[in-house]
């Protein structure tokens, strides 16, 4: 797992933080800091995360691209701002990844 | 009505609900309210303290939820299912929220009058609008035959597919396109293939539809050797063209292609009819694959583009291919679009769509 996350960060630079929380424990599995742990919790304790599949969020101060997996886990990636990268072949690896963690 | 929420009506009518809300005002009236997948993210936007410009939920494979913010408490916020999300999401970074920004500080009051200046991408709308001309009448096509439907699913605002319908006296004519880009350069080349082939049927003296194509792709070569002679790009633009004949006073139907797929359903099975692929057009007379058979034993007939066959899974690895495609036809529990519709999604899933697809069914 841990190198399936250094190889898409090596392949992604657009890549700051990439964080996994786990909506049955309410804990996050992985967390690379705490920029995002208000915004998830509040998100999990008033249900949005029952109603979504992905979510792209863009402020200022960073992007945030949050996506499904499996066995409860979603990918919370913090996106670093003006950096160009293929939205589609991110989606596609970062899916990929979420849902093959058992 | 605000100038916003009159410019959004306008354009975009189909949209399930949107509204301009003020979280720190009482919205319980709200029609986005009542609904359950969207009013959770009401309430996060009132409690939460996220500072944000736009949020994107994709809600389930086909509705999301589009908010953007409007000053400190206001929010544009957009439930949608069946409008483009791409040209919505180009029209709202075009809308200009300076105006609106003004109001900070001022009494919430969600029925106050907004003003924004708007700037939409007007020239993409219009794109839209002008490929769209050249879509045949759903309902002068539907009459001909006992049924009809299309799934015409473009991978950007506009696209290198189209279909295209014509009568010649007691012959029905019926083409699916599928030209060489999609997205703007194969909308550019649609509109050029549409009026030559509108051009070569107008030439065509109902014998042998073969000609037709042979006039178009005449016309086509044509115009790439004017293009090359007087431009530095020495390519021009192609097409592939599956062209169904039906000769109602004959009873027969026949099939022109230069790589468009084909499938016959009958009661005793399904016919794949295969399309070689065309890769140039100096002697097409050869190249085009022609079949005639009698309509009376046809339940339905089927032409495709490649987009669909070549459509990726969810998990990016394995194509539909043209088994794929006529396991939907065997296995179809509908006549209709919404069925085609719901099988290629259910194929692609989240993945995204990597050509323009045309999908074209029809009921003898």
């Amino acid at each position: 797992m841990q190198e399936e996350l250094k190889a898409i960060k090596r392949e992604f630079s657009v890549i700051d933080e990439f964080n996994i929380y786990n909506t049955e424990s309410k804990q996050f599995d992985m967390l690379e800091s705490d920029h995002c742990v208000d915004m998830v919790q509040s998100m999990d304790e008033l249900d949005c995360l029952n109603e979504m599949n992905q979510i792209n969020l863009n402020s200022e101060e960073a992007n945030y691209f949050i996506i499904k997996g499996i066995n409860h886990r979603l990918a919370v990636i913090r996106l670093k701002n003006k950096v160009d990268y293929n939205k589609a072949l991110f989606t596609i690896k970062v899916k990929t990844l979420i849902k093959s963690i058992e | 009505m605000s100038n916003l929420e009159t410019t959004i009506t306008e354009n975009f009518p189909n949209l399930e609900s949107f509204s301009i809300l003020d979280t720190l005002a009482d919205n319980s009236d709200s029609e986005l309210q009542n609904q359950p997948s969207v009013s959770p993210w009401l309430n996060w936007l009132k409690y939460s303290k996220t500072k944000f410009d736009n949020l994107t939920v994709q809600l389930t494979d086909e509705s999301s939820l589009i908010i953007k913010s409007i000053g400190d408490s206001k929010h544009l916020v957009i439930h949608n299912k069946r409008e483009n999300t791409t040209l919505l999401n180009n029209f709202l970074k075009e809308v200009d929220i300076s105006a609106i920004s003004d109001t900070k500080g001022q009494k919430s009051d969600k029925k106050e009058v907004v003003t924004p200046v708007l700037k939409p991408d007007l020239k993409m709308m219009d794109a839209v609008r002008i490929q769209k001309l050249i879509i045949p009448r759903f309902e002068d096509i539907k009459k001909e035959f006992k049924n009809f439907f299309v799934v015409h699913e473009q991978q950007d605002v506009v696209g290198g597919d189209f279909y295209w319908y014509s009568r010649k006296g007691n012959q029905t004519l019926l083409a699916i396109v599928d030209c060489t880009g999609h997205s703007v350069e194969g909308a550019m080349t649609s509109m050029i293939c549409n009026s030559l082939l509108n051009q070569a049927s107008s030439d065509f003296n109902g014998d042998n539809v073969s000609e037709l194509l042979k006039n178009f792709y005449t016309q086509l070569l044509k115009y790439n050797k004017t293009t090359s002679e007087t431009t530095d790009y020495n390519y021009g633009i192609g097409a592939e063209v599956g062209l169904f004949s039906f000769n109602h006073d004959k009873g027969i139907v026949s099939f022109c292609t230069t790589g468009i797929s084909a499938v016959i359903k009958r009661e005793n099975g399904i016919e794949h009819l295969k399309a070689k692929k065309v890769i140039s057009y100096e002697n097409i007379q050869q190249s085009i694959t022609q079949t005639s058979f009698p309509m009376n034993d046809v339940v339905g007939i089927y032409g495709f583009t490649d987009g669909l066959a070549d459509q990726f899974d969810a998990d990016d690895k394995k194509k539909l291919g043209t088994r794929g495609v006529l396991k939907m036809i065997e296995d179809e529990e509908n006549f209709d679009a919404e069925y085609y519709l719901s099988e290629i999604n259910k194929w692609k899933g989240d993945n995204i769509q990597y050509d323009d697809i045309t999908l074209v069914g029809i009921a003898m």
